[in-house]
This record gives structure tokens, sequence and C-alpha cells, in this order.
């Protein structure tokens, strides 16, 4: 029963974790229809900066949260300016594979500035004490944020997509950013903002994974990696879908390394990819692309 | 000059130079093409002699990882460069090829060719399923698809590589002669790439090659002309794989061991790199991206070297190294995505084309010709 309930809370926390790296990667894909392999290296910015903010610059938890955050959103507008804004109209593997050269880069940048040590945030950030949910249902206040960082971005995400005038923009522009530069929306612009939003939430997820793990740097780039096959289980462009492939690529992964073994977690999350490939590559809540023979 | 490529507008949808038609007129190729036809087999051949003749033991050892890099980088061209088919999958293939090679290597019957058999066979057999479902998905689905496929087999190679232990790769043998590590192997590994390189530039000259060409423009097109698109994307999938289990195999060779974890995403991508900043579509531009991938390590060590009474400067290029060379790498990689798609040897065909030179194109008739070349009236 204690392994159904870590099952469970494992399942509800990587899930939002997940669906957190896999928003900004949405996002991203929608305005500039940019396949990014660098929101893993976002994560790795937002996790070092927040811990310098928080160690040796001592402040405490929140207002280092936020300046993290809309510094490394920034980082990642200035990079859409310089790189992609430059790749507009490109074959999407061209732009795919520049993302990898974009990540290698800033990862390298990011382990020569702080190091490739175990990120350990202060003792103050934080509270690791366990917390009962219910039963046998335990997590630690990371847990909680993490969820909740989760839920309310992907609320906020669909509110503003739904209800402000940028939101419609990055709507339209999502749609066909030709028709939307005829309108008179400025794309360029739209673009670079839906860049921010990607860094901002890659920040977010960067924090989130740091909070309680006290990740090395490498194993936070990686974990964008590892958002894969929840992203294309989503789908590509659903924000909603972010979620709900996130959580159920949580539950394959915790189900495997509870009942089967930890060496399996990723290679069964790239099974399942490979499955979605086949089965539908559009995954659960994308729009179906016509692009086979 | 004008710089299509820099010209981006806002407007996306617009045809990547790349695909600028580059037909080549029927007929006999120019007698200017038989001359560069011998130009890549030369222009090796000279270097290997250079080394032969004056290198030290750390250079033959270097120019042997180079070699084995060229076969694998222009075993990933193959598919990226010539068919258009974006692969992640360099290290999968190369740890299929280096596994296998050791394998057959240790049995009695493994006498030197026959590994490297083995290797070609079962990438091969690998590529073949990763091209059937390249045959279901394209373009980015496929490059994660190939991603998939790293995962997947690093995590067989280490389940494999904790039940049998570590391998031992003995040095090969041909009739009576032993190649150890050295130059002796250096001339060996040479021979491999100059067969394949002469292979392959055959079949980039005739059919196959102008079938794979009008894949990675447009495959409907293609199709829609009479080409076999099923058969000759999976040729495509299944030589480059099995040349680039190949090149694994001349790796395990060389290092005399085989671990799992050399064969990592990273190498995946330095191999990328290797492909894309040398230039696709050429078997110039993989050799040269090969030969300065694993040269800047080196440059690096010596400038380090030669800083070294600069004192924190020095240690610090000591200390940084390796991430040193990762940022230039990603940004080479960038850069040229961004400004010219060709790589160094596009960039090298317009430098001549500048100085009003003549200048050798690097495929011959067949090759990918400069998109303001094909589209005339850019200059």
């Amino acid at each position: 029963m204690i392994q159904f309930s870590t099952l469970i809370v494992g399942t509800i926390i990587d899930g939002c974790l997940f669906a957190l790296i896999a928003i900004g990667f949405v996002v991203v894909y929608r305005a500039t229809k940019v396949v990014s392999f660098a929101q893993g290296a976002f994560m790795v910015l937002g996790s070092f900066i927040f811990f310098s903010l928080t160690s040796s610059a001592g402040l405490s938890a929140v207002p280092a949260f936020v300046a993290a955050t809309i510094a490394v959103g920034l980082i990642a507008g200035l990079t859409y300016r310089v790189t992609f804004a430059r790749m507009v109209g490109a074959p999407p593997f061209v732009t795919a594979i520049a993302t990898i050269g974009v990540a290698t880069t800033i990862e390298a940048i990011a382990i020569m500035i702080w190091g490739d040590q175990a990120v350990v945030l202060p003792a103050h950030v934080v509270s690791q004490r366990t917390l009962r949910i219910t039963g046998d249902f335990t997590t630690n206040a990371s847990g909680f944020i993490t969820v909740a960082l989760a839920l309310a971005t992907i609320l906020a995400l669909v509110l503003a997509l739904q209800r402000t005038k940028t939101g419609l923009r990055m709507r339209v522009v999502a749609d066909d950013s030709r028709l939307a530069a005829y309108t008179g929306v400025n794309v360029s612009r739209v673009s670079t903002f839906a860049w921010v939003v990607g860094g901002v939430t890659a920040a977010l997820a960067g924090i989130a994974f740091t909070l309680p793990n006290q990740p090395p740097p490498d194993s936070t780039y990686s974990l964008g990696l590892l958002a894969f096959p929840a992203i294309l289980l989503g789908g590509f462009d659903s924000i909603v879908g972010a979620l709900v492939g996130g959580l159920l690529i949580a539950l394959v992964e915790n189900a495997v390394v509870t009942y089967v073994g930890g060496q399996w977690q990723e290679v069964v999350s790239y099974g399942v990819l490979l499955v979605v490939l086949f089965i539908r590559p559009q995954g659960l809540f994308g729009k179906a692309e016509v692009n086979r023979l | 000059m004008t710089d299509p490529t820099s010209a981006a507008g806002v407007i996306p949808g617009r045809t990547a130079p790349t695909t600028a038609a580059d037909h080549a007129p029927g007929g006999r190729p120019p007698v200017a093409s038989y001359a560069s036809r011998l130009a890549v087999p030369a222009a090796i051949l000279l270097v290997v002699v250079l080394i032969l003749v004056g290198g030290s033991q750390l250079v033959v050892y270097e120019a042997t990882l180079i070699a084995v890099y060229a076969i694998a980088t222009i075993g990933q061209d193959w598919l990226i460069g010539r068919t258009g088919q974006v692969s992640i999958g360099a290290a999968a293939f190369l740890a299929i090829g280096a596994f296998s090679g050791a394998k057959a290597a240790e049995q009695g019957w493994g006498v030197f060719p026959v590994p490297l058999l083995v290797a070609a066979v079962l990438g091969g057999a690998i590529g073949l399923v990763v091209g059937l479902t390249g045959l279901r998905f394209r373009g980015l689905y496929l490059l994660l698809s190939t991603l998939a496929l790293q995962f997947i087999v690093s995590f067989l190679c280490e389940e494999y590589q904790g039940s049998a232990g570590s391998f031992f790769v003995p040095y090969p043998h041909l009739g009576g002669l032993t190649f150890g590590v050295g130059k002796s192997f250096f001339v060996l590994e040479v021979a491999v790439l100059l067969i394949i390189v002469v292979l392959l530039e055959g079949m980039y000259r005739r059919a196959p090659g102008r079938a794979w060409r009008a894949i990675a423009q447009n495959e409907v097109a293609a199709a829609v002309t009479g080409i076999n698109v099923v058969r000759w994307k999976l040729t495509a999938f299944v030589g480059s794989s099995a040349v680039t289990a190949v090149a694994g195999a001349l790796l395990a060779y060389q290092t005399q061991n085989v671990s799992y974890q050399a064969f990592s995403l990273d190498m995946a991508i330095s191999v990328l790199v290797m492909v894309f900043v040398g230039g696709q579509g050429s078997m110039i531009g993989s050799v040269l991206g090969a030969t300065l991938v694993m040269l800047l390590p080196l440059g690096l060590q010596n400038l380090s070297t030669s800083l070294s009474n600069v004192g924190s400067a020095s240690q610090w290029l000591t200390t940084n190294a390796s991430l040193i060379d990762n940022a230039v790498y990603g940004v080479a990689l960038v850069l040229v995505l961004i400004f010219e798609r060709r790589g160094l040897v596009g960039l090298a065909q317009r430098a001549g084309r500048a100085l009003g030179r003549w200048w050798p194109r690097a495929g011959g008739p067949g090759a990918p010709q400069p998109a303001d070349a094909a589209g005339g009236g850019h200059r």
C-alpha cells in the first residue's frame, strides 16, 4: 500500500514537472514552429541563477524565484532574436538542429560559470519536512510547489491565450503566421514573447526540479530531453496535452521504477514515444499535420 | 554579394536555399569534373603520406581518430546531406558497430575484415528497421525516433556490458601481418576510408545519387518522376547505418576497449556538428568536419600551453577545455545553419567565386550547387 501511495504521489509530482517543461516547449512551438531541444539548457540556467540568488546574494526564496525566472525569460528571448529570428522559414529540422547547438552552448557556458557539481540550495529556501496529505500519501513542500506551479502556469496560460489581446495574437500566429503578418500582427514581437514565456516556464521547471533533488546540471539538462515522450504524447501544440501527456508518462515511468527496476525508466518512456509515433504522431491533443507521402 | 540565407524576412514559408533546383543537365559531365573526381582521394592520400613520413605518435593517433570519425560522418551524410533524412542516431550506430565488431573480433573466426563486415551487416539490419519507421514519418518525427534509438541502444549496450563484462579487442591481423595501433593501423583505416569514398562517389554520380538527391528535395516530386522512393530511402538508411557501424568497429579496434558510456548523445551531436559544419552533401566537407571537430581540443591544448606564462588564463582554459569545445561546436553549428547551410565547403565555394577563381565543385556535376548560382542573378 505504501508502494502504491508513493507511486501515485510520485506520478502527480513528476507529471506536473514534465508538464512545466512541456508547456514552454508547446508555447515556443506554436508561435515559431521551432522544435526546441534547448528547454533543458534554460532549465539549467534557471536552477543556477536561483541558486546564486539564494546563496551568494542571500535573497529569500520568493524574490529570487521571480528574478531568476525573469532573467531566464529574457535570455531565451534574446536567444530567439539572435538565432531563430534569422531562420524564419527554414525547414523545421534545420531549426531543430540549431536548437541542439544553442543548448550545447548554453549548457557549456553555464557549467563554466557555476561548475558541474550538484546544486545544493541553502536550507532557508524550502523546508524538506515530510507532510502527510492523507493516510500513506506523503510529500514535502517542494512537491506541493511543483504541482501548484504547473497548475497555476497552465491556468494562467490558457486564460491569457483566451482572454487577452496578446493571447489572441499568439493564437493567430500559431494558426498561420503569414496570415497574421498580413492582418497587421507583429509576428516577430509575438515570437520573441513566446520564447520569453518558454524561458520563464523552463526556469520554473528547473527550479522546481532543484528544490527537492540537488541535481547536478547535466541531469537537469537531460530531464529536458526526457520530457520529449510526454510532449509528443500530449501533442506538440496543446497546452492541456502537456499536462495529460506529462501525467501519463510519469505514471508509466513511476510504475516501471516501482515494479520492474529503475534502469528501465528512460528506455520505457522512449518506447512509449516510438509507439505514439507509430499510432498517433500528432499526440492525444495535437493537430494532425499531413506530412506523409 | 547577396547572402540568400541572411535575407530571411518575417514571412515564413520561404523556400530554403538548399532546396533550390539543381538538376544536373543530362549527358557527359564537363572535363573539369574528371579532375575533381580524383581530388578527394588524392588530397586524402597526400595528407596521409605526409603524416606517415613526418608524424609523431600523437599525430598518428589523432589522425587515426579523425579517419574513424570521417567514415562515421560520411555515413551520416549519406542520410542527412544526400537523402535529406535528419537523424541523430550516429552514436547508436557507432555503438552497434563497436559492440558487434568487438564481439566478432573475440571469436576464432573473427579475422580482420570479418568484424567490419559483421558490424556492417548488423548496422545495416538495424538501419533497415529505422528506415521502415522513416517511411512512416519524416523530418522532426524521424529526428525523435532516432533520439529514441539512441536511448534504447544505449540501454541495451549497458545491460549487455553488465552481463558480458568488459571487452578486450585484439589487434587486427591480415595474412601474417599484425596491424598494431600506430602507423600500420592508420594505413589500414585509411584504406577502408578510401574504399568507402570511392564506392560512394561512384554511386552519388550515377542514378542512385540522383534518386537520393531528388528525395532530399521533394519526395512527392521524386515519386512523380518515377523514382521508387521507398526503395531508395531504405537503401540510404541501410547503407548509411552500415558505414557508420563500420566506423564503430574501427573505433573498437583503435581503443581496444568498448564501453557504452562513450556512445552518448554528446557523441551523436559531435557527428552532427561534423556533418553540418564541414558541409552536408560533400565528401570533402565530411572529412573537413571530422578533422576540425577532432582538432579543436588539440588546438585549445596548445593555446593553453602557450599561455602558460599568463597563469590564470591558461589554468582556466585547461580546466574548462571540454566545455569550451562544446560551446564552440554549438556556436559553429548555429552559425552554419544561419549563414551557410553548406558549411565550410559552401563558404569556400563562395570565397572562390568572390575571388573570381575557378573552383572545382566538390561533388562534380551532380553535387548540390550553390543556391545563388543555380538561381542566377544573385550576384
